[in-house]
């Protein structure tokens, strides 16, 4: 279904709900719903810079499920190490 | 790839704070909890669970999120879903029609458990599982 037909379907039972409610309702069901199911899978690559020890995440992240160094699996460490680095 | 390439990627962690992705590597033979930044370029694969765009009001095709003759991301079985929630959230302006909106809520609910079979089920066929989770 497309965004108009999503909003023709509420408005069948809310008519007098405005299109920018309606889809600030959407854009709440379609991101819980993708963060309640994890339905939708992606992979994101990027390379390491030497001594660079943080790389943001991109904002569409809802959560990371594994990560590669160099195309093996590498653990996910418990907590943060003990020295703080900032770089 | 070689074995020294497969021991050194292996020594590598990472983990995850304010919004970004840390990678060190261990920094002693004997695994002692001392991490040092990772000194080398290499390639970083993240699988993750991602969220689809945003609904815009903008007409047409293109980038920028989902318009108003596109469709979401997510299977076109669970569209619905999306609409049974805003009805919902509807009825629920309106304390005289709270008894729709709980109907309305449980048909959400009930996609939501569809869902998460769905995502948890092979596509070839074959028996759900349950993936794991850190915490």
């Amino acid at each position: 279904m497309t965004q108009k037909q999503l909003i023709e379907t509420v408005q069948q039972h809310h008519p007098n709900l405005g299109e920018t409610q309606i889809r600030i309702f959407l854009n709440k069901a379609l991101n819980e719903f993708c963060r309640k199911t994890r339905i939708l899978n992606t992979m994101y690559t990027f390379n390491t810079t030497a001594d660079i020890r943080y790389y943001d995440l991109d904002d569409s992240i809802a959560e990371v499920t594994r990560v590669d160094y160099d195309g093996y699996e590498i653990p996910r460490l418990v907590g943060k190490p003990e020295k703080t680095d900032v770089s | 790839m070689s074995v020294d390439q497969r021991t050194a990627a292996l020594k590598k962690v990472y983990w995850l704070e304010r919004d970004a992705i840390g990678l060190a590597m261990v920094s002693s033979t004997d695994s002692s909890a001392d991490y040092i930044s990772v000194n080398e370029v290499k390639e970083v694969t993240i699988h993750a669970v991602k969220l689809d765009e945003d609904f815009v009001a903008t007409t047409g095709t293109g980038s920028g999120g989902i318009r108003m003759g596109e469709s979401p991301a997510i299977p076109a079985e669970f569209h619905d879903a999306l609409a049974k929630y805003a009805i919902a959230k509807g009825y629920e302006l309106n304390p005289a029609t709270l008894q729709a909106a709980q109907y309305f809520n449980n048909e959400w609910e009930m996609c939501i458990r569809e869902g998460k079979k769905y995502a948890n089920k092979g596509r070839d066929g074959s028996g759900y599982h349950i993936r794991q989770y850190d915490y």
